[in-house]
């Protein structure tokens, strides 16, 4: 095994145990929107999980219909570990958003610049290749 | 212990304590222990500002944890010190965005959209 941080080999324990083992899924290159778009039609697979590109609470907070938060093209199938780091990174505050949460910082506003965000958020995790 | 007010800690000590912060936020990320990382978030808006208020605008003291072992002491130094070192923060945060050490590589990105869009404006 090539040596690691001891930072790092904590992070690689908690992958394992998290997601039931390195099965690639974290590990994953960056994939297409389309490609992350279909993964999540075809159904469900072991360390992965459907994740919505605009958070689904929020978003029916807001008001915007089920039919548009459920719908294909707001569902991506991604690592389980990654869509929670995703998820923790709408979750806590941020400097960017004047010590707002992104999730707060994005209430009111609209399914497009929620969009923007949520593909940037995936793009910059790692997840998604534009 | 008690713990000194910021506004008694020299700027060593406020920059130890920075560093403190950033540990810590670091094992809260780790454990997705959000309300705990909001909290040290907080705590750390009030070191910035205390260092912000010395004499000369003294969050420059954070420069040299760009170096510091660990990611996210080095992802919070670098967005604390924009405003007074804005090219050196800039091309911190893009060496971090591109190290796919995550999360702190996300973030970082994401500060980096933010700052191209005008949505992050450090003062």
């Amino acid at each position: 095994m090539a040596h690691q941080e001891p930072r790092e080999r904590h992070r690689t324990q908690q992958v394992v145990g998290r997601v039931g083992g390195l099965d690639g899924a974290y590990l994953d290159p960056p994939r297409t929107l389309e490609a992350l778009q279909e993964a999540a039609a075809s159904g469900s697979k072991a360390g992965y999980d459907i994740h919505h590109i605009i958070e689904k609470t929020a978003a029916e907070d807001d008001g915007f219909p089920r039919s548009m938060i459920n719908g294909p093209e707001n569902l991506v199938r991604i690592s389980r570990y990654k869509h929670w780091e995703i998820t923790s990174w709408y979750m806590t505050k941020n400097k960017d958003y004047g010590g707002l949460t992104p999730r707060e910082f994005l209430r009111g506003k609209d399914w497009a610049e929620r969009t923007q965000v949520g593909l940037d958020a995936l793009t910059m995790h790692g997840v998604l290749k534009r | 212990m008690k713990r000194n007010s910021p506004q008694e800690m020299t700027i060593h000590q406020l920059v130890q304590r920075f560093t403190e912060i950033a540990l810590e936020q670091d094992q809260a990320l780790l454990r997705n222990e959000h309300r705990r990382f909001n909290r040290l978030f907080d705590d750390m808006e009030i070191v910035e500002e205390e260092l912000k208020a010395r004499e000369g605008d003294q969050r420059s003291a954070l420069l040299p944890l760009y170096h510091h072992d660990n990611a996210q002491v080095r992802l919070k130094a670098v967005k604390a010190t924009l405003a007074v070192a804005p090219e050196a923060a800039r091309l911190m945060l893009k060496v971090i965005a591109e190290s796919r050490q995550y999360p702190q590589a996300g973030e970082a990105g994401m500060s980096l959209v933010n700052l191209d869009r005008g949505i992050f404006k450090p003062t």
